[in-house]
């Protein structure tokens, strides 16, 4: 399986440019979309999931043009909207089932086992009866995910797919996902945090005002960021300028002031000590630093 | 997974939606109820549904279908709009949306999802009337018909209506909006527009006539399923449109504008069926025209008599195959050089053969020309005409304007299509207005309009038809094998039937005339009511043709007489040129489908009705003499119909429409009249109603003009000659309440006046005599005007002719005025009599009769309501009053009157019945008793020399209003100039306007009438203004007319405001409801020069209403 994107433009009828040229590379396995907000990455995977036209560019399917074969790409895929609330009168085993039943799952009795399996895969079994909308946000989510999953779809597109899970739901949720990116899938997720994707994710694209800003390995991410991670014991006034300066990471507590781990080029302060990048680190760096002064 | 499946699944889900919204839950709920109760009203024998709707088993069907269609056309575009703004709303859908499969299939599995919801309650409400109709004992039961209707009426609808639904949500992206502006259209459709351009507008199917016959099928599934077809296909294309303008990306970008060609095709498609309805509506009017134009250029031609006919018919299926041998003669005073005869253009000719040669001939539409030449008293030359084919209905009714000649009519809720002439494989159905046989000269012609002088020929019928099929028609029935019949005529006949089909018959013979009944296999539900009647029935026939030749005093024509079933589509409309429906035929009558629209053919209903009477009058009568009852009502109510007879379907079926006296007359003998065709009708009316008793009545309030009052206006503007040429030009408020009067009505109440004026000049019996003899002497053939004219001026040294002209061709009408009515006690000897004298006067140049009709007792209004028919009066008596002259008339009785009513017929007065409620007869005069009919001298006028009175239908009254009518309804009213004006008084929701209503008890020299209005802040102001000659104190009066009315709930009677203007300035007076009396009501006494003459009223009130009539100035000595 694999996704190739080439030059992909797209414009909004207002004139915002949501991507600029992007060209990407997506294979088998979990791949992860960073950026903050009006990054682009909705835009993206709603272009990936033939839901929105690209304004420029190119994308191929494993074989399949975007723009000309939407039924043979839709056939594979499973997605998972960043907004999923509103049902219309369906309870929650009825909307997998009408979901399941449009993934090409025809047989009825295999409908419901497989409807039965992914309801206890994300733990709604025994809330299976009731209404969709009458589930919790988080419930909601976990149908998403099962409604996006039904049908074993090659490209499994999800957009925030953890925003409101609590952190024992998430972790069930990267199970998931990690379990069936070991197949001949291509799971591609969007998200914010970068916890997400530091876990599960073989690659990974950073997006910032619809430019592609990284592609590649967490750990190339990672990799370019070492040596621009500190950590500082400060107080008072040194902190505050250390606040304007620097990108701050963390802030802890301490008997003497505040230990602060933070990012930056070069740190002018007292007692700095390099410290281990982590991905959350080289995303904070790269988009404080990196893509306000152009990138590497 | 393939394109079904996927919509399959669509649609599942979308279902599944539907069902669990209240929304449809709650409607479906109602309606379930509603037609639940509907259905068992209609099968519960307590509730008086009419026969009808268990009679056919379309009915039930069409019934619930038509009612539910209503509401779900309504609801559908609710749950269409909904489903796209619920895409809209739910983020959820685009994972929908993410999925493999077309637009196309998921909006046609979304729609078929709506569809298959309201499938699904057509469904149970179908079942439910299918399970009362089978549970009933006397319903007629089908199943066909249970899946015909949804196909026909709900499918289409909900097709479209979804369709036009989408397509305005997706135009105008808003639920609110779009439901407003369906609604509008919707309400558009049923109150404005469903009656348009041939209900082409009416997608929900509600005037479309959809009645279907166990016989003869539907009326034209032609014309229907062209009708639905526009709606069902635009339905689709505007679907198609959505599938394109869906907000998800198609699937492939190939058949992307795919949906956008379906489109166009299915609408094009859709407007190709309504420019096909529209052509076919608009060929056969064409058409109908064409024809009219051919006979107009052989109007005046001469033609030849056909005195023999014999027809050698073969039914082939759906043609008939016809030999027509005929033996003619040229009776006319002119050389013939062109034959000219009617045969149904559809009926193919394979030659004509004159005096055993062929001949060549021309043929336009429906009239074949042979050159052959036949000098004047020619007799006796043979023409053969070979021809096949089927009928073009078109020829039929020809003498109705074609432009405004309705082709179906209304049963309740039911509308059918009329149809004239079948001939199916099972059926056939030919009268003569069909032209199955060729008959001399031409039909209908506006330079000709009243002319209708049909041969008396003497026919005879073979027919060849498939076995087991019975063939009615006229003359000596003799069966010569399976399916093979003669019939031979004796006598000649002015035309001949043709019946053909499955039928049953059960005969009679009595006193040497055979009854027989004719009836399709299947529909013989009368057996059940008559089972005791068999050894009565000769009696009770024969009781019953007594009664009636009695009545007519004439006898009857024939050795047969059948009653034989037709589709209930069978037109029942009536020729300009005869007072019955075409459903009468020489010996036959053909009444519709089990009688379904013929008054008391509910046969269990009926017994029911006399049971409970006779248990109300502790009346023990045995089975037998109750059927008797029961089968001498029917016949009394349908073919002798007394005036008093009510009948429900009454916009198609009249006391007229299956009268037998055109088999006393019309059938027997006709009278002729090159100058005045119209006298045969006008005689034929009369010997119907000569000594039918007359009928009293109310008038009630809240009906507006009176059919007799809308014949009279038409005869103050136009001449019988001029109507007849012209035809009555439509009213639009009639065209609404489909009451149109026409001109058979006027010439039906035009000519029953002529000949009543002559019966009471010449004398009762002895004009009567004279006619009876002139019909006795010419059985069988037609006489002419001069022999009418030449007996009379015989016995009564009297001519008619020039009455008679004035009569067809003046406008001036008699007018009747009243006065000094009084009613008081007398002595007559010992005993205490009612007096009731009044004069009367006719100023008018032309002779007029009046009834007066006088009750003794108060009948109540109740009984009105529960009996069968309205009462007879205990008085009755009409009166002839010459021109120019006045009568005193007095009338005395043993027992109290307490209402009289006089019938001013045809003539200036409206209203046309006058009605004087007696409110007591307290005075005792010592008089001399008046029990006479006086002369008077004549006066002009009702009012006195020094009186002046300004009557709002003179010059001097004006009313003052701001006209509170909304745009949209006056853009709908621009039209709709009612040109009788008057209207009935509408208690409970008086009008905003001043609106004109007649009254006996409002003033006027012809017309009384007031104007009348809701009350108000004074507002609305009338005005009268005298022309006195001089300054003078006057006495100022105005007229009221107390209206009470029983069942308004709100007691408040209205007070009055008038301003008087004087010399000394203007008086405002409050007249109070208990201050006032009926009539003239003293107001003040004022000094009042002649440019100070005037009073108002203004609409300020504490009742409901006020009625501005007439202010009197009366000036003192």
């Amino acid at each position: 399986m694999k996704i190739q994107i080439e030059n992909l433009d797209k414009i909004y009828k207002n004139g915002k440019r949501a991507l600029s040229d992007i060209n990407l590379e997506i294979e088998n396995g979990m791949f992860g979309l960073l950026g903050p907000n009006g990054a682009g990455k909705s835009s993206l995977m709603r272009i990936l999931v033939t839901l929105m036209k690209p304004t420029n560019g190119k994308v191929n399917v494993n074989g399949f043009d975007l723009m000309k074969d939407r039924g043979e790409i839709r056939k594979m895929l499973g997605y998972l909207p960043q907004d999923f609330r509103f049902f219309t009168k369906l309870k929650t085993w009825e909307f997998l089932d009408y979901a399941a039943g449009l993934s090409g799952i025809i047989s009825k009795k295999t409908r419901s086992e497989k409807v039965d399996e992914w309801l206890d895969k994300v733990g709604l079994f025994d809330v299976r009866e009731r209404s969709a909308n009458k589930l919790s946000g988080g419930m909601k989510r976990r149908l998403g995910i099962a409604q996006a999953l039904i049908g074993d779809p090659k490209i499994i597109v999800v957009d925030e797919p953890t925003t409101g899970l609590d952190p024992e739901e998430r972790i069930r949720f990267r199970n998931i996902l990690s379990e069936i990116s070991q197949h001949d899938v291509i799971i591609v997720l969007s998200t914010h945090i970068v916890g997400d994707i530091s876990s599960i994710c073989q690659n990974l694209a950073l997006l910032n005002n619809g430019n592609l800003e990284f592609k590649g390995s967490p750990e190339e991410l990672i990799h370019k960021t070492k040596g621009h991670v500190w950590q500082v014991n400060t107080s008072g006034f040194e902190y505050e300028m250390l606040k304007e300066k620097y990108a701050i990471i963390s802030t802890i507590p301490s008997e003497d002031g505040w230990e602060v781990q933070l990012v930056g080029n070069q740190l002018e302060a007292r007692d700095a000590i390099e410290i281990e990048p982590n991905l959350e680190h080289a995303y904070v760096y790269f988009m404080e630093y990196l893509t306000n002064q152009n990138g590497f | 997974m393939n394109a079904i499946q996927t919509i399959k699944i669509v649609a599942g889900f979308e279902m599944k939606t539907l069902l669990r919204s209240w929304f449809f839950r709650i409607f479906a709920g109602l309606f379930i109820v509603g037609l639940g109760i509907f259905n068992v009203a209609v099968f519960v024998e307590s509730s008086g549904a009419p026969w009808l709707y268990r009679a056919l088993p379309a009915s039930i069907p069409y019934a619930n279908l038509i009612i539910l269609n209503l509401g779900q056309a309504i609801v559908a575009v609710f749950l269409a709009s909904e489903f796209l703004k619920q895409d809209r709303k739910n983020d959820t859908v685009e994972v929908i949306y993410a999925r493999s499969m077309t637009n196309a299939q998921y909006i046609i599995g979304k729609t078929l999802g709506i569809l298959s919801v309201f499938i699904i309650l057509n469904f149970i409400i179908l079942i439910l009337g299918m399970a009362f109709s089978f549970l009933s004992g006397d319903s007629a039961k089908g199943i066909g018909e249970f899946f015909l209707y949804p196909i026909l009426i709900s499918i289409p609808t909900l097709v479209f209506i979804l369709g036009l639904s989408f397509f305005l949500m997706t135009i105008l992206k808003n639920q609110a909006i779009t439901f407003i502006i369906l609604l509008g259209y919707i309400a558009l459709t049923i109150f404005y527009l469903n009656d348009k351009y041939y209900h082409l507008f009416d997608y929900i199917a509600y005037k479309v006539p959809m009645m279907n016959s166990t016989i003869g099928g539907f009326g034209n599934l032609t014309e229907i399923v062209i009708h639905r077809s526009i709606y069902f296909f635009i339905g689709i294309g505007l679907i198609f449109f959505t599938v394109y303008k869906l907000q998800r990306l198609p699937q492939s970008k190939t058949f992307k504008f795919a949906p956008l060609l379906f489109t166009f095709l299915f609408v094009f498609l859709g407007f190709y069926f309504a420019y096909m309805y529209i052509n076919l509506k608009k060929g056969n009017i064409d058409q109908k025209k064409q024809m009219i134009a051919l006979n107009n250029e052989y109007a005046f031609y001469p033609k030849v008599y056909v005195e023999e006919c014999s027809l050698d018919v073969e039914h082939l299926n759906n043609t008939i195959k016809v030999q027509a041998n005929l033996l003619v003669s040229n009776k006319s005073n002119k050389q013939i050089d062109t034959l000219i005869f009617n045969l149904n253009p559809n009926l193919k000719i394979n030659n004509i053969g004159f005096d055993g040669e062929n001949i060549a001939f021309t043929r336009e539409l429906h009239v074949v020309k042979i050159p052959v030449a036949m000098a004047t008293g020619e007799k006796k030359k043979h023409i053969t005409f070979n021809y096949q084919g089927n009928i073009n209905e078109n020829t039929h009714m020809l003498d109705i304007n074609p432009d405004e000649y309705k082709d179906d009519f209304n049963m309740e809720i039911f509308r059918a299509r009329k149809r004239f002439a079948y001939i199916q494989n099972d059926f056939v159905c030919l009268t003569s207005e069909s032209l199955w046989y060729p008959t001399s000269g031409v039909t209908y012609s506006t330079n000709r309009p009243a002319f209708h002088q049909p041969d008396f020929t003497t026919f005879s019928v073979h027919v060849k038809t498939r076995e087991k099929l019975q063939v009615v028609s006229q003359g000596i029935s003799q069966e010569l094998g399976q399916g093979e019949f003669k019939f031979e005529n004796k006598d000649p006949l002015p035309k001949i039937s043709l019946l053909i089909a499955d039928y049953q018959k059960y005969s009679v013979i009595v006193d040497s005339v055979e009854y027989s009944i004719y009836t399709t296999r299947g529909n013989e539900f009368y057996l059940d009511h008559f089972t005791e009647f068999k050894d009565t029935m000769p009696a009770i026939i024969r009781e019953l043709r007594n009664e009636y030749e009695s009545l007519l005093d004439l006898k009857y024509g024939f050795e047969r007489f059948a009653f034989v079933e037709v589709p209930v589509h069978f037109a029942l409309d009536k020729h300009i040129w005869s007072a019955v429906s075409d459903a009468v035929q020489p010996e036959i009558i053909l009444y519709p489908e089990k009688g379904v629209i013929m008054e008391e053919t509910d046969f269990r209903n009926r017994r029911n009705k006399f049971e409970k009477r006779m248990k109300e009058n502790n009346e023990e009568v045995s089975p037998e003499e109750l059927q008797c009852r029961i089968f001498k009502r029917f016949v009394r109510g349908n073919l002798m119909a007394p005036p008093t007879e009510w009948y429900q379907f009454e916009e198609v079926v009249d006391k007229y429409t299956y009268s037998l006296i055109p088999e006393y007359y019309t059938f027997v003998t006709q009278l002729e009249s090159e100058k005045w065709p119209i006298l045969n009708l006008a005689l034929e009316v009369y010997l119907r109603e000569r000594n039918v008793g007359n009928v009293s009545s109310n008038r009630w309030f809240f009906r507006g003009i009176s059919k007799g009052e809308k014949i009279n206006i038409e005869l103050k503007q136009s001449n019988l000659e001029g109507l007849i040429k012209n035809g009555i030009e439509p009213n639009k408020d009639d065209e609404e309440h489909e009451d149109q009067l026409s001109i058979n009505d006027v010439i039906l109440a035009k000519g029953d006046y002529l000949f009543s004026l002559f019966r009471a000049r010449y004398g009762e019996k002895e004009f009567n005599k004279l006619l009876n003899e002139l019909i006795l002497k010419n059985q069988h053939k037609p006489f002419l005007f001069s022999e009418l004219e030449s007996d009379i001026q015989n016995t009564f040294n009297s001519s008619i002719s020039d009455e008679v002209d004035r009569w067809y061709t003046k406008t001036q009408l008699p007018g009747f005025l009243i006065k000094d009515l009084q009613t008081y006690k007398v002595l007559d000897g010992e005993f205490t009599k009612y007096q009731v004298r009044f004069k009367i006067a006719n100023p008018e140049s032309i002779d007029g009769i009046i009834t007066i009709n006088i009750d003794l007792d108060e009948k109540s209004n109740a009984r009105s309501f529960t009996s069968d028919a309205p009462e007879q009066p205990d008085y009755s008596k009409k009166i002839y009053i010459p021109s120019n002259t006045a009568k005193e008339i007095g009338i005395i009785f043993p027992t109290e009157p307490t209402r009289m009513n006089i019938f001013t017929n045809i003539s200036e007065n409206l209203p046309n019945n006058l009605v004087y409620e007696f409110s007591g007869f307290d005075e005792l005069k010592k008089v001399a008793i008046l029990d006479d009919i006086k002369d008077f001298p004549i006066f002009s006028d009702i009012k006195n020399d020094n009186e002046i009175i300004v009557d709002n239908e003179d010059s001097g009254f004006k009313y003052i209003q701001e006209s509170n009518e909304s745009y949209l309804k006056s853009v709908i009213n621009k039209n709709k100039e009612d040109r009788y004006k008057y209207s009935g008084i509408r208690f409970w929701n008086p009008p905003s306007e001043w609106e004109p209503v007649l009254r006996s008890g409002f003033y006027g020299k012809y017309i009384r009438s007031a104007m009348y209005t809701r009350s108000g802040e004074g507002d609305r102001i009338a005005q009268w203004n005298a022309n006195l000659t001089e300054g003078a104190y006057y006495d100022v009066y105005c007229n009221i007319e107390k209206i009470e009315i029983e069942w308004d709930r709100d007691k408040k009677k209205s007070n009055y405001n008038f301003k008087i203007y004087h010399d000394d300035g203007m008086e405002e007076i409050t007249l109070a409801d208990e201050e006032l009396e009926a009539g003239w009501n003293y107001m003040g006494t004022f000094y009042i020069s002649p440019e100070n003459a005037k009073v108002e009223l203004t609409n300020k009130s504490i009742g409901k209403m006020v009625f501005a009539d007439a202010i009197k100035w009366v000036k003192n000595d």
